[in-house]
């Protein structure tokens, strides 16, 4: 999810290339309303949108798929110490990886959470 | 009975006696009593009375003046004794100077804000104009017109170049004494601590602003880095890339990491993700030499790097290698071509523990004393044209978030050497078996 179309769709890109299925949204509002029907097993989330943030989105995901697993993308400071404090309350299925993030990084860390967390997701 | 009845000689004994009669002299009966010798007694005894109260009055008016000036004395010993106490009390440097610049006398607080000794000045080795740099001679100047204009040269602000070199901002006032004003008497004030808390504040208003326009600013580039990175990812995996164009995308790729890694450590508004790890420092160092090693050659610098190879600290590696890069491209940037670099890392112990020590050398210009203590400081630096004077600040602050030891070493001339103390990781073979062993090659660990 990110409101910069192309860094979502590219975000894609680089998903499928290493094998996995992926749904590009635009909007924290998009994301959630795709829950329905996507039931992923990870959601890819950038923290700074019009609209639903991506924390917002977070909490929202935490109520009514708890346990699956987020990485937050944060491209300043400020934003991260908020998702500290979110983590606090949501604990460890949320990841929070700064912005730029290598395509290598973030697709280990796919790996590693979708390895860790796929047996408990819905 | 009454003064009428008295007799002539009751009277004149009475008189003798000094006793008030006035009563009795206006008295018509004894007017006529009283024969002219009696008359002359009575005017003697007047004369002696008024001589008697001439002379106290004079001894009271003596008594009286010695008492005022017994006062003023004593006003005048106070007076004394308050300036005295200013003088000798070290809260202000006092002196009397000559208008040709000549100090004549001055406390011992005064000495010692300009570093000079009491003989040197008697011998009138301290003069006002050595002890004034070159910027202030023109406010000195307008001082001293002031003082022959009015006899008084306001407070102003200066500096003193000490004996040593170092510098000292005073606040000074002076005043002319005599009629001639060629000569007087001034105060100098030490305001360097102000000064300091001055230059602080300016500092972290300035650390302030820019650490406000990072955060606007992050936002807005690293999105658009983050497509520039994808889109590079992307068009790497293409499977008909020539050679070449597969070369070049994974430099730019390797480049852009880089790139991302600055702006997230340089602007300081990213910490690392995740908790330290066991790092090898000779692999980093060889990193770092190895994204340099165009700048050494360009310099013909030669480099001596000497590694124990089983030393691990607990550190986070992108944050170890931004310090090594910082160190060693000032490194590179003070050294003439041709110039040596040691970089070695070994294991230490110190207060009973092992650490991991990691030395860069250089055999370049060095640092000047004078800038050595400003070198960790934010905005600090001599390259002006290149330099952001964060690169020493941010390795001090990674140094410290890893509770590590920060130390640096100069001598004009003939290099700059910093040390750094890192906590070593945790097994055991780390940094050799232990404290005691350290005589016996303790880092060969394996």
């Amino acid at each position: 999810v990110d409101d910069n179309r192309d860094i979502a769709d590219t975000l894609c890109v680089i998903l499928k290339s290493a094998g996995y299925e992926c749904l590009a949204t635009y909007s924290g509002e998009e994301a959630a309303g795709s829950l329905v029907f996507a039931k992923p097993d990870l959601v890819i989330a950038d923290v700074v949108m019009p609209g639903m943030s991506g924390i917002e989105l977070c909490i929202q995901l935490h109520a009514t798929n708890p346990g699956l697993p987020v990485i937050l993308l944060s491209g300043n400071a400020a934003t991260e110490e908020l998702l500290q404090h979110g983590r606090a309350h949501m604990g460890d299925a949320v990841v929070v990886m700064a912005k730029p993030c290598p395509p290598r990084e973030l697709l280990r860390a796919v790996q590693e959470m979708t390895k860790y967390k796929l047996p408990k997701a819905i | 009975m009454a003064p009428d009845q008295l007799s002539y000689d009751e009277l004149v004994a009475r008189l003798e006696d000094a006793e008030e009669l006035v009563g009795a002299l206006i008295s018509e009966q004894t007017d006529a009593v009283v024969s002219s010798a009696g008359v002359h007694v009575l005017r003697l005894h007047e004369t002696d009375r008024a001589l008697q109260a001439a002379k106290q009055g004079l001894e009271q008016m003596l008594t009286q003046r010695t008492q005022e000036l017994r006062t003023a004395n004593e006003n005048l010993r106070q007076s004394e004794e308050r300036l005295r106490r200013l003088y000798e009390s070290g809260v202000v440097g006092v002196v009397t100077w000559t208008a040709e610049g000549a100090i004549t006398d001055a406390n011992d607080k005064f000495l010692e804000m300009v570093g000079y000794s009491r003989e040197e000045m008697e011998s009138g080795g301290l003069r006002w104009a050595d002890i004034t740099p070159p910027e202030y001679r023109l406010a000195d100047a307008e001082s001293l017109a002031a003082l022959r204009e009015t006899g008084i040269g306001p407070a102003y602000e200066k500096a003193f170049v000490r004996k040593d070199g170092s510098r000292i901002s005073v606040l000074v006032a002076s005043a002319t004494l005599g009629d001639a004003r060629e000569k007087g008497i001034g105060i100098a004030l030490d305001i360097s601590e102000r000064k300091r808390a001055e230059q602080a504040l300016i500092r972290s208003e300035k650390l302030a602003s820019v650490g406000r326009m990072a955060a606007t600013v992050a936002h807005e580039i690293n999105n658009p880095l983050e497509l520039v990175i994808n889109s590079v990812y992307i068009a790497s995996l293409d499977q008909n890339l020539s050679e070449q164009a597969r070369q070049s995308l994974a430099a730019a790729e390797q480049e852009l990491g880089r790139i991302a890694q600055l702006t997230r450590q340089t602007l300081g508004f990213y910490r690392e993700n995740g908790a330290p790890q066991d790092v090898n420092v000779s692999v980093l160092v060889n990193e770092v030499l190895e994204m340099y090693a165009p700048k050494i050659l360009q310099h013909a610098l030669k480099i001596e790097s000497e590694h124990d190879s089983s030393l691990q600290i607990k550190a986070i590696p992108g944050e170890i290698r931004q310090v090594i890069s910082n160190i060693l491209a000032n490194a590179i940037d003070a050294s003439a071509p041709g110039g040596r670099i040691r970089i070695r890392s070994r294991c230490v112990g110190l207060k009973n523990s092992r650490w991991g020590r990691l030395t860069l050398a250089d055999t370049g210009e060095g640092i000047p004393r004078e800038n050595l203590k400003h070198i960790f400081e934010p905005f600090f630096t001599t390259k002006e044209s290149v330099g952001t004077g964060l690169g020493l600040w941010v390795t001090s602050d990674i140094v410290k978030r890893h509770q590590g030891i920060l130390r640096v070493k100069s001598r004009r001339g003939e290099g700059t050497v910093f040390v750094i103390m890192f906590k070593t990781a945790s097994q055991e073979d780390s940094c050799g078996p232990g404290v005691k062993s350290e005589n016996a090659s303790p880092c060969s660990g394996r």
